[in-house]
């Protein structure tokens, strides 16, 4: 099969007067791990909600696999594993009880054995009612749930909320397992240091709208350094703003903190005109990059709004 | 086609309710039928007060069946309505509220399925409780003679349940169409209250009269099945109602957003001119003095 994993065409889905997604254009190919990225409120739920049918569009169309999300959201259901943002359960089942109920609505999808391996892997004891389960239980109950029919494709919403970091490692193990057999998983987070480790691409939304699709890998190799520079006696502001690339972050008495993209070279030689006291570099996160390099896209357009 | 695993599961979580409902209602049913004998002996010349005929309709309580409509027939219909009113509101869009639809929805199964399973869970659980009171009716009976036939109780009793019916597709009608699982309920409380009220009032208010059959009781008349038996009828339009309702909220549910609070807002509606006179709520809503 060679339709994509996941797609959206126009996609835009409006609350009242409220525009929760917004013309949203995503391809995630088959065998990604695609971490979908954004502040809370910013149309990620909004949009896997869509592809689950849960609820329809205003305008646009979404596909799983080539099928349509609404005209053949049964097919979309039958290959796809959703774990909800907002996780309910029934609260008076064992977990056992629950993840059977589930699997009853999927004839012959689940194997015995593959939900031991999920129940063992996650440390989750499936004889106790659901009233009972801690949060992170909870979580993992949801996972088990989404994870036991081996779905071709995968859509977690905040996957990692309330699990403890051991959990969340092997869950990311688990994840990269599924995609190195070929099957997707397409996530949401609004923390972009949760996924750096596994996703391949990120696609970005705020406020509705795509801002960005990066591919991970090349996202890392974006150099980003922060530089700190104490110097001997008082520089000006100027001459460092001016270099292409360069973001002052904080200027206290003699020292600068610089954001320094891309190119190096420009901003040492500036820095080497004036007596240098101390010096330190640190390498970015995947969260300063990004927010240094897309914050810079919203800024563009909020000057071409400006002046258009 | 697999098991229907979420009609078993409504079952299961509506036994409790079903039992309640049924055995109270049988309990009740001996106990009318039971003291009905010494009733028969001792008071048989009571006068009833023109008041109370005019609420419970011209009941003759000096024969069996104007006792047993008196003492069971005229409320126990409504008691039921309650359970109609829990369940039609409650099977979907209590599973909404609570959140569990939405990982519900997330299997392969279509929303007509879901609607009809659950839908096929109140009818059953009505039959349930219908049948449930027929051994109230059937011990006391047979100890004692009494001149109305065991037949004509069951088919009385067995004509509640069109009644029922009418009434939970319409909660489950107005439960997809109104925001909250609250505000369907009190529409539909409503509906039944001034639909009880204009039926028996009718029978003795002139003015009332032309707007009975504007209500589902109207269709169901327990002494007229006592004495002649069960009006078809009536059956036919509480059943026809009950099926256009649950189609009706078929289509409802297929169509809208889950988990998304959508649908009319009566009751915020109704509060909001008393909001602007100055009522506020008392504390948690309103802003800080």
């Amino acid at each position: 099969m060679d339709a994509p994993a996941i797609q959206t065409e126009g996609l835009t889905r409006d609350f009242g007067p409220v525009r929760a997604v917004s013309d949203l254009d995503l391809r995630v190919e088959q065998g990604e791990i695609f971490g979908f990225l954004g502040p809370n409120g910013a149309g990620k739920t909004t949009t896997i909600r869509v592809l689950i049918d849960l609820i329809r569009p205003t305008a646009g169309r979404a596909s799983v696999l080539g099928f349509d999300c609404q005209r053949q959201s049964l097919k979309v259901r039958q290959h796809t594993g959703y774990l909800p943002g907002d996780l309910h359960l029934y609260e008076g089942l064992t977990g056992g009880g629950l993840l059977k109920f589930f699997a009853s609505m999927r004839p012959g999808q689940v194997d015995p054995a593959t939900l031991r391996t999920l129940l063992e892997r996650l440390d989750l004891d499936p004889s106790r009612e659901v009233r009972e389960y801690s949060k992170g239980n909870r979580q993992k109950l949801g996972l088990v749930q989404a994870l036991m029919h081996r779905p071709d494709v995968l859509i977690l919403d905040e996957p990692t909320a309330g699990l403890d970091p051991l959990v969340q490692h092997e869950l990311w193990n688990m994840l990269e397992e599924i995609a190195s057999e070929g099957r997707t998983v397409f996530f949401s987070s609004h923390v972009l240091s949760n996924v750096e480790r596994i996703c391949q691409r990120v696609g970005i939304i705020r406020a509705g709208r795509l801002v960005a699709v990066e591919d991970v890998a090349r996202l890392k190799k974006r150099s980003l350094h922060t530089i700190e520079v104490t110097f001997a006696e008082p520089v000006p502001e100027d001459a460092f703003a001016v270099v292409p690339g360069v973001d002052i972050v904080r200027h206290q008495n003699n020292t600068l903190r610089l954001q320094v993209r891309d190119r190096l070279d420009d901003v040492i030689k500036t820095i080497a005109r004036y007596p240098v006291l101390d010096l330190r570099t640190e390498q970015a996160s995947l969260e300063d990059i990004f927010l240094a390099y897309y914050t810079d896209e919203a800024k563009d357009e909020e000057v071409e709004r400006v002046t258009a | 086609m697999s098991r229907p695993n979420i009609f078993l599961k409504a079952m299961r979580d509506q036994l409790i309710m079903v039992l309640s409902f049924g055995l109270g209602s049988a309990l009740m049913a001996a106990i009318v039928l039971g003291v009905y004998p010494s009733y028969r002996e001792s008071l048989s010349d009571i006068e009833i007060p023109p008041a109370l005929t005019a609420i419970f309709g011209d009941i003759d309580l000096g024969t069996a069946n104007g006792f047993v409509t008196a003492e069971f027939f005229s409320w126990i219909p409504a008691l039921l309505i309650v359970y109609a009113v829990i369940q039609g509101t409650g099977v979907l869009a209590a599973e909404e509220s609570n959140g569990t639809l939405e990982l519900l929805l997330a299997q392969p199964i279509s929303r007509t399925r879901l609607f009809i399973e659950k839908a096929l869970s109140i009818v059953v659980g009505t039959l349930a409780i219908v049948l449930l009171v027929f051994p109230g009716w059937a011990i006391p009976h047979g100890a004692a003679d009494i001149e109305v036939s065991l037949g004509r109780l069951f088919a009385a009793t067995a004509a509640i349940a069109p009644l029922v019916l009418a009434f939970a597709a319409l909660s489950l009608l107005a439960s997809g169409l109104l925001a909250t699982r609250k505000d369907a309920v009190m529409a539909i409380v409503a509906v039944a209250v001034v639909s009880y009220f204009v039926n028996s009032l009718g029978q003795a208010v002139d003015v009332l009269e032309p707007l009975r059959p504007a209500s589902l009781f109207y269709y169901y008349h327990a002494e007229r099945i006592l004495t002649t038996g069960v009006n078809l009828t009536g059956v036919g339009v509480l059943l026809g109602i009950a099926a256009v309702a649950s189609a009706f909220a078929g289509a409802v549910f297929q169509r809208r957003d889950i988990g998304v609070v959508s649908g009319y807002r009566w009751m915020e509606r109704l509060r909001r001119p008393f909001r602007a006179a100055g009522f506020r709520e008392a504390p948690g809503g309103g802003e800080p003095t």
